[in-house]
């Protein structure tokens, strides 16, 4: 499992890669090397080939489709109603982001507006890069609250995620309720941290605003108290369980996030320590599954981990000032692993003269879409609205950086 | 006091009484999207104000457009508006689909925007402030 492929960038036309669930490490590998890996394709931005599909009926769904939050294609080949091959192409909105020979506070609003439902922890990562390469580590309140911000919009997606779930289960009153609490953690956030989104809040060096949390916990609490209620009615009802257990297996060594997790894959970049974690009583939430019941018991579990996260730490820090720290004469390049909502991402970072020289990031959506594609094989079609949100994808941080 | 925040440079009062909106997706970060989905949520329940999302093009009155516009959505786009029944409207929402703000360009090179939202992202009250203006004749 240690010698999983888990990242590949091409850097001055050399491909690097980073193997494994813990280790920030580059090395050298060749093309022939990569395709003892079934999900280098994925890795490479290979997104689609030209199987022979004969035989098989193909829902062409997208890349515009009201069903979906974000624009993807994805060719849907049925035989019946079973579902025989799903082909995902999520090329379509790529912005193709200028990263090269941007300003460093230039890159930060930029990396932040990669996945704005993850700001927090792309902000985070490359804040870290920064940080490393300057020798200049943020100081331990700041690295706190980057984990407050961490958890908190872990918390707001893996309400979304079960809402979601619950909206194609069609549970109308628990979906309402559900996407109701997520409105109310973003006006939180906008209250704590001046955007609903946590833009503009990571510094490199620091934290752009002053922070003041007090009452905060009791917020979040109180969110996190109405959640295990809904939780609570939504698992008693029949109904909701049999669309979701046994639903769309997924175990893949590669895979990474709750959609690991849920296959009892420990997997979770903040048993590396990027930040304190350990000070602040994170656990690993499990289950043995891997079912879509199985990645939505996951988020459940890890909303109440995020709570208590963000209750140590609301009891350690009160304010936090504003600072920061660029320096522009430093020059190397860095690599960091970050646990986003919906799984380890990979960026990596390479800066001189306090301008970006390289730039790479391997998304946890990247990392989990061929496992969803293999998921759904067999099931029926009314099954892939459940396996496609039980990963929590973005199709935002699925682009090309140039 | 003025709280309004959109541009509004073209209502349509025949979408007074019953609104119907299409969202597309043209290259955004994805908390554009999520600001536009929450409408629905209980919080803002814009049905209550008759106004509706669509799953097609064909039967919606306006076009709601967020992110950069990328090279591969134009395509899509232009396809969109074209399906639509006439009279109608173009809506961009966020600093993205506005000017391209700092990731790309705008849909200006493609569609003339009737109705101007801006922020990164629009508050969803600013959203449906736009949305109603967008069709009562207040500009
Ligand atoms: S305007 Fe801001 S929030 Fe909206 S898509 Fe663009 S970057 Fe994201």
């Amino acid at each position: 499992m240690d010698d999983c492929l888990s990242a590949v960038f091409k850097i001055d036309d050399e491909l690097l890669c980073v193997k494994g669930h813990i280790s920030t490490a580059m090395e050298p590998c060749s093309s022939a090397e990569l395709e003892r890996y079934e999900n280098s394709p994925l890795l490479l931005g290979r997104y689609m080939d030209s199987l022979e599909r004969s035989e098989k009926f193909n829902f062409n769904l997208g890349p515009v489709s009201g069903g979906l939050l974000e624009s993807i294609k994805m060719n849907v080949y049925t035989d019946g109603e079973r579902i025989v091959e799903i082909r995902p192409d999520p090329t379509f909105k790529d912005r193709k982001i200028k990263m090269g020979e941007a300003p460093l506070d230039n890159a930060l609003l930029k990396v932040e507006r990669i996945n704005g439902a993850f700001a927090a922890g792309f902000g985070t990562a490359f804040c870290l890069a920064v940080e490393e390469i300057q020798e200049t580590p943020a100081s331990f309140e700041t690295q706190l609250v980057r984990i407050l911000i961490s958890e908190i919009e872990r918390i707001s997606n893996h309400i979304h995620v079960i809402a979601k779930l619950s909206e194609g289960a069609s549970q109308n009153v628990a979906t309402s309720h559900l996407f109701a609490l997520e409105e109310r953690v973003r006006r939180i956030v906008s209250e704590y941290f001046g955007h609903r989104f946590f833009f503009g809040v990571n510094g490199i060096g620091g934290l752009e605003r002053n922070i003041d949390v007090k009452g905060l916990q009791d917020k979040v609490d109180g969110i996190v108290d109405e959640f295990s209620s809904i939780w609570d009615a939504l698992t008693s009802s029949r109904l909701f369980l049999d669309r979701l257990q046994t639903t769309c297996f997924s175990r893949k060594e590669w895979m990474v996030g709750p959609a690991a997790r849920a296959a009892n894959f420990r997997y979770d970049s903040r048993l590396s320590g990027y930040l304190p974690y350990e000070d602040v009583g994170f656990e690993v939430a499990s289950d043995d599954t891997g079912d879509v019941l199985s990645r939505a018991l996951v988020r459940q579990k890890e909303i109440e981990i995020s709570r208590n996260m963000v209750d140590e730490i609301c009891g350690k820090v009160r304010r936090v000032e504003k600072c920061r720290n660029i320096d522009p004469d430093k020059r190397g390049w860095s690599v960091k692993r970050v646990e986003t909502p919906s799984g380890d991402m990979i960026l990596f970072l390479g800066i001189s003269n306090g301008h970006i020289t390289d730039f790479g990031i391997r998304s946890a959506s990247t990392a989990n879409i061929l496992a969803f594609a293999q998921s759904a094989i067999s099931g029926i079609l009314t099954d892939f609205t459940f396996a496609w949100e039980s990963f929590g994808f973005w199709i935002s941080e699925m682009g090309e950086y140039i | 006091m003025d709280i309004h925040t959109s541009i509004v440079k073209r209502p349509e009062r025949t979408f007074k009484e019953s609104f119907t909106v299409f969202m597309i997706d043209t290259g955004s970060c994805g908390a554009c999207n999520l600001e536009v989905k929450s409408l629905t949520n209980p919080i803002y329940d814009m049905h209550r104000l008759g106004i509706f999302f669509t799953s097609t093009p064909r039967h919606a009155d306006a076009l709601l457009v967020v992110g950069v516009l990328s090279e591969k959505m134009k395509d899509p786009l232009r396809r969109a508006y074209e399906a639509m029944p006439d009279p109608k409207l173009v809506i961009a929402v966020g600093a993205c689909a506005l000017s391209g703000g700092i990731l790309g360009s705008g849909i200006r090179e493609m569609l003339d925007a009737d109705v101007l939202v801006p922020g990164c992202p629009p508050s969803p009250f600013t959203i449906l402030d736009a949305l109603i203006r967008s069709r009562d004749g207040q500009k």
